[in-house]
């Protein structure tokens, strides 16, 4: 196995005339990476073409070196966390989990040792001999973990393994993610809500209506944008005058007013901006109360790349 | 307890191959139709089995007579009962709580899950054809005087019996799966099996007697079956049956090869070719 356990190249899939994923392109390694995108985004075509449940319509997918598509030796090695349920609701989650083993290939006996065990390390211990349907959102969406985890597999894809779940079974899937990860193993997981992903890993994957707008650390995509503006909020006195004296300056772009003590500026120049600010306030006389970019977290990244590129394939300028 | 390596106890079991899979989709599916509601539906089956051959048992000499025709008649009708309950969840149930994920995401192929799901359903028809049809062989056998005459005669049942049973589950079977796979709401899959066996069954009879014409008969199932059990394997029947049981075995066994094909063909699309099944 090389470094890249998932390579896609120019991926593409349509469903009629709807398109879910367009020339998408993405290497996933060792450790968590994040999907991350809006409903609808692709996010889910693009995990069940690696789980081969769906065929691309063009370009190329490589998991474990391994076309997907009907590659039930493949799926020896996947686990699969579905955004949908997957139950037999009249079963309990033991039963559940002991069939699961059993699709998976195991003897009764070690599926069922199994199946106690994986209760345990989702904690649903208690719960194990209940009915499926009697099962909160939360309890679900750990059960489908545990079946996803039962066959000891090498790669983890788990699509919005958080959706409805409350805060305690959230806090308890991150924890599971975790443990999975520092199992050595690789993980996929997706998200729409940036801060979980955020949580879980740094290395994500953004993708927009098909496309793989950005990939990498968090950090490395931060170094990219440090070629586009980037915007500051600052909290000063006197905002309107501040503006004025702002809009002169070489290392800044566009400044707001966004309240009368609130202003984003936009500068292509961080460096020189954070440089020369303090300067610039002790000149004019300004007092500063908070300077904080807004480019920081993953959201500001994801909504930025996203504008670029739309910006970008409507045929307008780059930024 | 964590999923670290240290509390993660590494499974050394060993990985069955592909018929073993095959087995293993078609006992679970067997362990889940056998609930309390089929039990009684299977129970009532044979007890109306048993009516049967007690009735055949009584009758002066029926195996010099006209054989079983009546009992296959019967068994085309609990089969059709049957399959309609199969129908309503062997697939369309995956295809609707989602479990069809569970089984494509294990290593199991397309093909495997789909020849399971025919097994299973193989599995409970036989239960309610074979089974039986033999309890009244084996009744009437022993009802009956135990000359050579009626043991040669009894032994050339035995190909119609078994014939005529595997014949039917192997093309309701097949219509059960197609039926099962097209629709997620089981309903209609079980009105599709009413549909095929019975309605239509009514419009080739409709059609038949409207054109005048022996062959559009053939495409109600039941007289494609009769025709193949009476022509192909030897079953007796009363002089005064229709005519187009005359036909030749071949005829109808085209209709039933063609049914069977044709079901395949929708499945296998739907499976292979057609991914909304998954999407």
């Amino acid at each position: 196995m090389t470094d890249d356990i998932i390579l896609a190249n120019d991926l593409s899939k349509w469903y009629g005339e709807i398109i879910a994923l367009n020339r998408f392109s993405a290497s996933i390694g060792k450790g968590v990476t994040g999907v991350v995108g809006p409903n609808g985004s692709g996010k889910s075509t693009f995990f069940k073409i690696i789980m081969g449940l769906v065929r691309q319509s063009s370009g190329t997918i490589r998991v474990a070196g391994e076309k997907p598509w009907n590659n039930p030796k493949l799926r020896k090695i996947l686990g699969y966390v579905p955004e949908r349920d997957i139950f037999f609701p009249w079963m309990t989650g033991e039963e559940f989990l002991v069939k699961s083993a059993r699709l998976s290939g195991m003897q009764t006996n070690d599926a069922k040792k199994k199946a106690k065990e994986l209760l345990e390390i989702v904690g649903l211990a208690e719960d194990g001999g209940r009915r499926i349907y009697g099962y909160s959102r939360g309890m679900k969406q750990r059960l489908k973990i545990a079946q996803a985890l039962i066959h000891e597999p090498e790669i983890v894809i788990m699509d919005e393994p958080m959706s409805g779940a409350d805060p305690v079974a959230r806090r308890k899937i991150m924890d599971i993610v975790h443990q999975i990860d520092a199992s050595g193993r690789c993980v996929v997981i997706s998200s729409h809500i940036l801060y979980e992903i955020e949580r879980m890993t740094k290395n994500v994957i953004l993708i927009y209506r098909g496309w793989a707008v950005a990939q990498g650390r968090v950090e490395d995509i931060r170094a990219l944008m440090n070629m586009y503006p980037h915007r500051i909020r600052v909290v000063c006195s006197n905002a309107r005058d501040v503006a004025k004296e702002l809009i002169g300056m070489n290392w800044v772009k566009r400044v707001g007013v966004e309240r009368d003590n609130e202003l984003i500026v936009e500068t292509s120049m961080p460096n020189e901006f954070y440089t020369n600010f303090p300067k610039f306030c002790v000149e004019c006389g300004v007092h500063v109360d908070e300077i904080r970019s807004l480019d920081d977290n993953l959201e500001a990244v994801f909504n930025y790349l996203i504008s670029r590129r739309l910006n970008y394939a409507a045929g307008g300028e780059r930024e | 307890m964590g999923i670290s390596p240290l509390t993660y106890t590494p499974w050394s079991g060993t990985r069955m191959g592909r018929l073993k899979n095959v087995l293993r989709i078609v006992f679970e599916e067997a362990k889940i139709r056998v609930t309390v509601w089929s039990l009684i539906i299977i129970l009532i089956t044979y007890l109306l089995v048993y009516i049967n051959a007690f009735y055949q048992a009584v009758r002066p000499a029926p195996i010099e007579k006209y054989g079983y025709v009546s009992t296959i008649g019967n068994l085309y009708l609990y089969m059709m009962l049957l399959s309609a309950y199969l129908a309503f969840n062997i697939i369309s149930r995956d295809l609707k709580n989602g479990s069809i994920i569970l089984y494509l995401s294990r290593p199991i192929t397309r093909i495997e899950y789909i020849v399971s799901k025919f097994l299973a359903v193989c599995f409970h028809l036989s239960l309610i054809t074979i089974v039986p049809l033999l309890l009244v062989y084996i009744i009437d056998i022993a009802s009956l005087p135990q000359s050579s005459k009626f043991i040669t005669e009894a032994s050339k049942l035995l190909l119609p019996l078994i014939g005529s049973a595997l014949l039917m589950v192997i093309l309701f079977g097949s219509v059960t799966i197609m039926l099962s796979s097209l629709t997620k709401d089981g309903k209609w899959a079980s009105a599709g099996v009413f549909g095929v066996f019975l309605i239509g069954g009514f419009i080739a009879e409709i059609v038949g007697s409207a054109l005048n014409n022996n062959y559009a008969y053939l495409f109600y199932l039941w007289n494609s079956v009769i025709i193949v059990v009476i022509n192909m394997f030897g079953m007796r029947i009363s002089p005064r049956s229709p005519p187009w049981y005359h036909l030749p075995w071949y005829y109808g066994l085209s209709i039933i090869i063609g049914a069977i094909v044709l079901s395949f063909s929708v499945v296998y699309w739907r499976f292979l070719r057609r991914e909304g099944i998954v999407a």
